[in-house]
């Protein structure tokens, strides 16, 4: 499959499948059916977009990436792909060993092993410090978004968590990748981060949600009353349902893709812009 | 002051390999077939022996066509000294249930 066709399928089947889930999730809604299609536009547009968009960027650097006789060498090619440059030989070397083996079971256990190798060890320690910053930032933010949120009854911290977070992921990454010259750099270190924000996002707004339990007797996510009373660890829990993480997993992690792709894309930008200067400069 | 940790078992094991015949260059999967280890064990080791000076590395001058240019390995002048100190100092390495002694790197380069 070419990288263009690759992107353009996950890009629809990305955008179909949270159309599909907005669709189902509003089907019992009470509203009339003209309010039902303009929420689900407008719903499926602001997360389906990005989530497709991300998509389509991953599946178009991994088919670009993946070239190879069989699995075994592509699955290298994947896995050595965009390594920071101090390591970029070493992508090369097990590369080229790989090309010397010729029994199938003895390549892929080589690929294997090496593309572990290459994930393990080709990002430093850098993108492990950004992501207990960024930890810190979201535990910080949910502690003042819960503290200025609730307040005077007002709505719970979903108006921080939602819109936030995908922003500062966004940011983390564009720099990353722009400094670091890294696409998978950018990538690694916005997962890391958007990990460690999760975590600590958790572990702050159970404890918040404790507190508000105890103050207001309130929902920590989105401020309302309990219809039927509600138990002190119910509410503790209320925010690490299942449901939650994974809908903001899926509203954060496509702007931490987007914001590598736009890192990398300026990087590459400035470089050609600047190569022509230089040589002019060196010919000189 | 720079603490000086203690090679692991395979690490000594790679080192030793290699020891065996300073001169010679030997491929990375080579390396791992004559250990018996698996190449997510050696491949890290290797670059970690390479950044601390203790192996140098080279591409293969003659490249027979069809396939890229392989990277050869051998130890240092360091990584000899290191070699040569666990030897001395861990003469328990050799039994260290990894094929380290085993004789010829078959096909590593003169």
């Amino acid at each position: 499959m070419t990288p263009a066709r690759a992107a353009s399928v996950t890009a629809v089947v990305a955008w179909g499948l949270v159309a599909l889930v907005l669709w189902s999730a509003t089907a019992g809604s009470p509203v009339d059916s003209d309010d039902r299609i303009q929420q689900f536009v407008a719903a499926a547009g602001i997360l389906g977009t990005p989530l497709a968009i991300a998509g389509a960027v991953i599946a178009h650097r991994l088919a670009t990436a993946a070239h190879g006789r069989d699995l075994a060498e592509r699955l290298l090619a994947v896995g050595t792909a965009g390594l920071r440059k101090s390591r970029v030989e070493w992508g090369g070397a097990m590369r080229a060993e790989l090309a010397s083996l010729d029994d199938p079971r003895e390549r892929n256990r080589f690929a294997i092993g090496c593309t572990v190798t290459a994930l393990r060890t080709g990002t430093g320690w850098g993108p492990w410090l950004i992501a207990i910053g960024m930890g810190g930032l979201f535990a910080v933010g949910t502690y003042a978004a819960s503290r200025a949120t609730l307040a005077g009854g007002r709505g719970g911290i979903m108006g921080y968590t939602l819109p936030w977070p995908p922003l500062l992921l966004f940011t983390v990454t564009f720099f990353t990748a722009l400094t670091t010259r890294s696409f998978r750099t950018g990538l690694v270190t916005g997962v890391l981060a958007m990990l460690a924000g999760l975590v600590a996002m958790m572990a702050v707004a159970m404890a918040e949600a404790a507190h508000w339990y105890d103050v207001a007797g309130v929902y920590l996510t989105d401020g309302d009353y309990p219809t039927g009373g509600l138990d002190r660890l119910d509410a503790i829990l209320d925010p690490v349902e299942p449901g939650f993480i994974v809908g903001y997993l899926l509203v954060w992690a496509p702007w931490l893709v987007l914001g590598t792709a736009t890192g990398s894309w300026l990087r590459r930008r400035r470089a050609k812009d600047t190569a022509p200067l230089l040589a002019t400069r060196l010919s000189a | 002051m720079r603490r000086v940790r203690r090679p692991s078992p395979q690490t000594v094991a790679v080192l030793l390999a290699l020891a065996e015949e300073p001169e010679r260059l030997s491929y990375g999967y080579d390396l791992c077939r004559s250990l018996g280890l698996k190449a997510g064990t050696v491949y890290p080791i290797l670059i970690r022996l390479a950044e601390r000076g203790h192996v140098d590395t080279a591409w293969e001058e003659r490249v027979p066509s069809g396939r890229p240019a392989r990277h050869l390995y051998r130890l240092s002048f360091q990584g000899a000294e290191l070699a040569a100190e666990l030897r001395r100092t861990e003469p328990a390495a050799d039994r260290a249930g990894f094929r380290a002694s085993r004789p010829t790197l078959q096909r590593s380069v003169e």
